[in-house]
C-alpha cells in the first residue's frame, strides 16, 4: 500500500543512507548468509560435479562430464530417481488429502473433540523421523511386532508381509511411515485455511442442497487452492528429504530398492568416498526441485491468490 | 408455496438461551420482516428456519410439514445471504444453476430456467463471468437468481441490502418489493434497519431479547405500537418519551408549570389504568411548534438546541432540564439555535406507555392484538 | 473468543443426524487407533520388564518398570545425548531467531526498494534440499576446523534456521497496525529506537513461536549431525540412537521405546507449553504474510 502511495520509489542508495544499521543487519547481513550458505554451497556442488575426488587428498581430476554420464548410466539413480517421484506421489495422496478431510471434518463439527483430534495429529509432526523409523521397526517387526500379531489376533494373518524385507513393498512401507508422521501438516494448514473460507458459501451450498462430499470438493477446495499451493510446495521439499526414515529403518536395502537421491548421495560420497559423483547427483535434486518448484508455480499458484 | 409456522420454538446454546420460546404463524405469501437490534434472535430465528441452526426444542412446519429435524435442503426453502455468499471460483452461471445440478435438473430444462431468471434480474449478460467482475448490485442480484432458480416454497434472506450503498438499496428494496408481488413467495426478510422493514413487509415481527414484541402489518406497529420498545425502535427519528405525572385530569411535571390537560378519553383510559407515573411517547412530527405570540398554557418549553435543516423537512433537537426530544417541523418554520419556543402535543396521537414495564396502556386489554 | 468461531458449522453439531455422529464417532475411532495407537503402544513397552516383553505386544505389563529408561540413560548414554541435543536447539534457535529480527523488522516495516525479491532470495535457502549442500559444507568446516564441532553444527544450524524465522516474525511484524511505529516517527525516534522500542516487544509473541518452532526442528534434525560430527560426544539424540537399532538391542523392545520416550520429553514439555500458540493459525498464518 505504502509503496503506490508514494511518489517515487527511493534508490537502494537512498534507503541505505537513511537506514544504516537497518541496510547492514536488516538487508546485507541475510544476503551475506545466503551467499555463504546457499549460493556458495551451490556454486561449489555444480563445480565439483566436474570432478573426481575422493574427499581425503587435496588433488582433485577434472573430468567434465564423466559423472553425469555415468549417473545417466546408473541403475540406482533411476530406481533412487523414480522412489522419490513415487514417494511424492504417495504423499499427495494419503496425507495430504487425508489431512484435508481431517480438517474439514473438524470444520464442518463432524469429528467430535476436535482439540484432541489436532494435538494426536500433530504430535507425530513434533518428533524426528529417526523416532518415527524406529518406532515402526518396533511396530512392524517380523516376530515381535505389534502390527502383524494384530492382524492375526483379527483373522487377516495372510496379510501379514515382510515390510521392509519384500522389495516390492519396502518403499511404500517407508511412504506410509512418513505420510503418518506428515498427515498433521497439511492438517494444520488446511484447518487454517478453512477458517478463512467465507463460512457463507458453506452454508449457501447446504441450502442448494450440497452433501459434505459436494461441499469438500466443489466449495471447498476450490477456495482452497492458495493454501494447497503452499502445501504441495512443502510436500516436495519434504519428499525431497526422505533420508532420515530411510537411513534408520532400510539404509537402501533391499538391493537399493528403497533408495532415495538425497540418500544415494550420502552413499556416494561419504561411504564410497565418490565426492565427484555424489556432487552430481546433488545437481540432480536441484534439478529435480526446481523443476518441480516451477510447474507448481507455474499452474496452482498461477492465479491462487487472485481469487 | 407455502406456509411457515412456528410453534413453541427454543434455541439454546447450552445453558445460554437465545430464543425461549417463539411462536409465529406466516401465511402463504405473506412478506415477513424479523426486525430488531443486532442479538435479538431474528438472525437464529432465520437460520433455524433454514436448517442452519438446530432447534433445541419446539415444531417448525413448513407447507404444513413437520421440518423440525429435517436437514436444509429437504425444506423446500431458498435463501439469500448478506454476503451473497456467491461461489468465487463459479461463474454466474454456474453459481445460480448449483441447486439445480445438485437435483440432476435435465440440462436443457435448466438452460431454459437460468435463462428466464437471468432475463428477470437482468444479470443475462453476465452469465460467464466470474463474480468477482460483478459490481454490488450485480452480485446481489445473482445470489437472488439463484435463490430464485428453484421455486423454492419459502425465501428467506438475511439482511441482503446491507452490503449495498444507499441509492442502491432504495431501488433494491423495490425490486424486491415487485418481484414478491409477481411471484407471491412466501418470503420471511431479516433486517435491524426499521425504514426496510417498513417499506417492505406485508408484517412486521419486531424482536428484542429472542421474544417477539409485536408482530402487526407495519402502519399498525408504527400507529399502535405494542410498548415503548417497538415504538422506540420503529420509525426515524425515534419516538420522543418524557416522564409525566398524570394527576388524574392532566399531565404535569414535579416542580413546574408545566400542565398538559387530556382529552377524555386518554384521560378515562389511564384512570383505568390506575397509573399515576406515565411514559409519554410522542413522535418528532405530533410535538407542534406553536407561534411565539402564543401563551404558555397547554404547552411545553423547550430550548431549540440545533436545527438540522433536511430541505423537505427540519428536525429540532430540543432540550428541557432532563427532557430531551427531537420536532419535525415545516422547512418554512420560523425557528432558530438557541431560541426558547413552545410546543404543543397531538395528544389525539401520543402514546401512554407504563414507566416499568414499557407497555402501552391505550393497547393494554388487547395487547399484542396485531 | 477461541477459533471456533471460524469453524463454518459452529454450533451445529446438534444438526448431524444419528449417522452423522455414527461417522464422526467412528472416524474419531479410527484416527485415534492408527496416530495414537502406536504411540501408547511404545510408552507401554518402555515400562514392561523382559518378561512381560515376551507375553506379546498388546498384553499389560504385571508390574511397572523403570528399568529400561535408567538403563536408556545411563549405560546407552542417552545422557550426553540429550545434552547435546538442547544444545544444539538451543543456541541454534536462539541465534537464528536474533539474526532473523533486523530483517524481519527491516523486509515488513521499512520501504526497502526491492523488498520482494530479497525476500525471495532469502526465502531459497528455505526450499534448499539438504543433500545439495552437504558436501560443500562438509568441505567448508574441515578446511575451517569445525568438523565434529559442537560450534560447527551450532553456525550451521543458526544458518538454515535463519530463513523460516525471518519469514515467521515478518509474517508476525507485517500484522502490527503501521499507526503505532508513525507516531513514534514523528516524534523522532530513530529506526533503531522503533524496534527496540515498539517492534521488538509487541513481537515477542511471535518470537516466542519462531524459537519453539525452529527448536522443534532442530531437536528432529538428522542429517547435519550425521555428516558433520563424527564423535559420539558429540552426537544429537536422532544420531545416537541408530545404535537403538541393532540386533542387540531389537529382541527385547523395551530399550529402544524407552530411548524413544526420552527423546520425546523435551518436545512433549515444549508443545504443552506452546501448544495453543503454535496450532492456532501461527503456523500456517506465518506463510500468508
Amino acid at each position: 500500500m505504502s509503496e503506490l502511495l508514494q511518489t517515487r520509489q527511493p534508490s537502494l542508495f537512498e534507503f541505505a543512507r537513511a537506514h544504516v544499521l537497518a541496510t547492514i543487519f536488516g538487508v546485507v547481513m541475510p544476503l551475506v548468509v545466503f551467499a555463504v550458505f546457499v549460493g556458495y554451497p551451490i556454486v561449489y556442488t555444480v563445480v565439483l560435479s566436474l570432478y573426481e575426488w575422493n574427499g581425503m587428498t587435496p588433488t582433485k581430476t577434472f573430468v567434465g562430464l564423466a559423472n553425469y554420464q555415468y549417473m545417466l548410466q546408473d541403475r540406482y539413480f533411476y530406481t533412487a530417481l523414480f522412489n522419490n517421484l513415487k514417494w511424492l506421489a504417495v504423499t499427495l495422496v494419503f496425507p495430504v488429502c487425508l489431512g484435508l478431510v481431517i480438517a474439514y471434518g473438524l470444520r464442518a463439527k463432524i469429528l467430535p473433540f476436535p482439540t484432541l483430534v489436532r494435538t494426536v495429529i500433530f504430535f507425530p509432526v513434533t518428533m524426528s523421523l529417526i523416532s518415527v523409523g524406529l518406532m515402526f521397526l518396533l511396530i512392524l517387526n517380523p516376530l515381535f511386532g505389534a502390527f502383524d500379531t494384530l492382524l492375526q489376533s483379527i483373522g487377516l494373518g495372510g496379510l501379514v508381509m515382510e515390510w521392509f524385507g519384500d522389495y516390492r513393498i519396502a518403499l511404500y512401507t517407508l511412504t506410509v511411515v512418513s505420510g503418518w508422521a506428515f498427515t498433521g501438516m497439511p492438517m494444520i494448514f488446511y484447518f487454517a485455511g478453512l477458517g478463512d473460507v467465507p463460512k457463507d458459501t458453506f452454508d449457501a451450498a447446504r441450502i442448494e442442497g450440497a452433501g459434505h462430499a459436494r461441499m469438500l470438493i466443489q466449495v471447498a477446495v476450490p477456495q482452497l487452492r492458495p493454501v494447497t499451493a503452499v502445501v504441495v510446495m512443502l510436500t516436495i521439499f519434504e519428499s525431497l528429504r526422505a533420508f532420515d526414515l530411510i537411513a534408520v529403518m532400510t539404509k537402501g536395502a533391499p538391493f537399493g530398492t528403497t533408495n532415495v537421491l538425497g540418500y544415494l548421495v550420502y552413499l556416494e560420497s561419504f561411504w564410497n568416498s565418490r565426492f565427484g559423483y555424489g556432487a552430481a547427483l546433488s545437481v540432480a535434486i536441484l534439478a529435480v526441485s526446481v523443476g518441480l518448484a516451477t510447474l507448481v508455480t507455474r499452474t496452482l499458484m498461477k492465479g491462487a491468490f487472485d481469487v | 408455496m407455502a406456509q411457515v409456522s412456528l410453534t413453541n420454538i427454543v434455541k439454546r446454546y447450552g445453558a445460554h438461551v437465545v430464543v425461549p420460546n417463539l411462536d409465529l404463524e406466516i401465511a402463504d405469501g405473506e412478506f415477513v420482516v424479523l426486525v430488531g437490534p443486532s442479538g435479538c434472535g431474528k438472525t437464529t430465528t432465520l437460520q433455524m428456519i433454514a436448517g442452519l441452526e438446530s432447534i433445541s426444542g419446539g415444531t417448525l412446519r413448513i407447507g404444513g410439514r413437520d421440518v423440525t429435524h429435517l436437514p436444509a435442503k429437504d425444506r423446500d426453502i431458498a435463501m439469500v445471504f448478506q454476503s451473497y455468499a456467491l461461489f468465487p471460483h463459479m461463474t454466474v452461471r454456474d453459481n445460480v444453476n448449483f441447486g439445480l445440478r445438485i437435483r440432476r435438473t435435465p440440462a436443457q430444462k435448466m438452460e431454459h430456467i437460468v435463462a428466464d431468471v437471468a432475463e428477470r434480474l437482468q444479470i443475462a449478460a453476465y452469465l460467464d463471468r466470474l463474480p468477482r467482475a460483478l459490481s454490488g448490485g450485480q452480485r446481489q442480484r445473482v445470489a437472488l437468481a439463484r435463490a430464485l432458480v428453484r421455486r423454492p416454497g419459502v425465501f428467506l434472506m438475511d439482511e441482503p441490502l446491507s452490503n449495498l450503498d444507499a441509492k442502491l438499496r432504495v431501488e433494491a428494496r423495490s425490486f424486491l418489493s415487485k418481484m414478491h408481488h409477481e411471484l407471491g413467495i412466501t418470503t420471511v426478510y431479516v433486517t435491524h434497519d426499521q425504514s426496510e422493514a417498513m417499506t417492505m413487509g406485508t408484517r412486521i415481527v419486531v424482536m428484542k431479547d429472542g421474544i417477539i414484541q409485536q408482530a402487526a402489518p407495519p402502519l399498525e406497529v408504527y400507529r399502535r405500537p405494542a410498548n415503548k420498545f417497538v415504538a422506540g425502535f420503529i420509525g426515524s427519528p425515534s419516538m420522543n418519551f418524557l416522564e409525566f405525572v398524570f394527576d388524574g385530569a392532566a399531565l404535569v411535571r414535579a416542580n413546574t408549570a408545566v400542565r398538559l390537560e387530556l382529552p377524555e378519553a386518554q384521560r378515562c383510559m389511564l384512570r383505568a389504568a390506575g397509573q399515576s407515573r406515565i411514559t409519554l411517547g410522542v413522535r418528532p412530527e405530533h410535538l407542534i411548534l406553536q407561534p411565539r405570540e402564543v401563551s404558555e398554557s397547554g404547552t411545553i418549553g423547550f430550548q431549540i438546541d440545533v436545527c438540522q435543516h433536511l430541505g423537505n423537512e427540519t428536525l429540532l433537537d430540543l432540550a428541557e432540564g432532563a427532557f430531551r426530544a427531537i420536532a419535525r417541523v415545516h422547512p418554512e418554520e420560523d425557528a432558530s439555535e438557541g431560541e426558547r419556543r413552545q410546543f404543543r402535543i397531538d395528544m389525539e396521537r401520543a402514546h401512554f406507555f407504563h414507566v416499568d414495564t414499557g407497555e402501552n396502556l391505550s393497547l393494554a386489554p388487547q395487547r399484542n392484538g396485531g | 473468543m477461541s477459533d471456533a468461531a471460524l469453524d463454518f458449522a459452529d454450533s451445529r453439531r446438534a444438526l448431524l443426524g444419528f449417522t452423522g455422529r455414527l461417522v464422526g464417532f467412528t472416524l474419531l475411532a479410527t484416527l485415534m487407533f492408527i496416530w495414537l495407537g502406536p504411540v501408547l503402544l511404545v510408552v507401554l513397552t518402555s515400562v514392561k520388564s523382559n518378561n512381560d516383553f515376551l507375553a506379546g505386544p498388546f498384553a499389560l505389563p504385571t508390574h511397572l518398570t523403570f528399568e529400561p529408561y535408567l538403563k536408556v540413560w545411563f549405560a546407552l548414554g542417552f545422557g550426553p545425548l540429550m545434552a547435546n541435543s538442547f544444545l544444539y536447539a538451543t543456541a541454534g534457535s536462539a541465534l537464528a531467531v536474533i539474526l532473523a529480527l533486523v530483517p524481519a523488522f527491516t523486509l515488513s516495516r521499512l520501504d526497502v526498494p526491492g523488498k520482494k525479491v530479497i525476500f525471495g532470495i532469502i526465502l531459497t535457502g528455505l526450499m534448499l534440499p539438504q543433500q545439495t549442500v552437504i558436501i560443500p559444507l562438509y568441505d567448508t568446516l574441515r578446511s575451517l576446523n569445525l568438523l565434529d564441532t559442537r560450534l560447527g553444527l551450532i553456525v550451521v544450524h543458526a544458518a538454515y534456521g535463519m530463513p523460516a524465522q525471518i519469514l515467521i516474525l515478518r509474517g508476525f511484524m507485517t500484522t502490527i497496525p503501521r499507526d503505532i511505529e508513525k507516531a513514534a516517527y514523528l516524534e523522532g525516534a530513530s529506526d533503531l529506537q522503533v524496534f527496540w522500542r515498539v517492534i521488538l516487544p509487541l513481537s515477542i509473541p511471535g518470537i516466542l513461536v519462531g524459537f519453539t518452532l525452529n527448536f522443534i526442528a532442530i531437536w528432529k534434525e538428522f542429517v547435519f549431525g550425521l555428516v558433520l560430527l563424527n564423535s559420539e560426544a558429540n552426537f544429537p539424540v536422532t544420531v545416537g540412537m541408530l545404535k537403538l537399532n541393532s540386533d542387540r538391542y531389537m529382541s527385547v523392545f523395551n530399550l529402544p521405546a524407552a530411548g524413544l520416550v526420552i527423546a520425546q520429553i523435551p518436545i512433549v514439555i515444549l508443545f504443552i507449553l506452546t501448544y495453543r500458540r503454535i496450532s492456532e493459525g501461527n503456523f500456517a498464518g506465518a506463510t500468508k504474510g
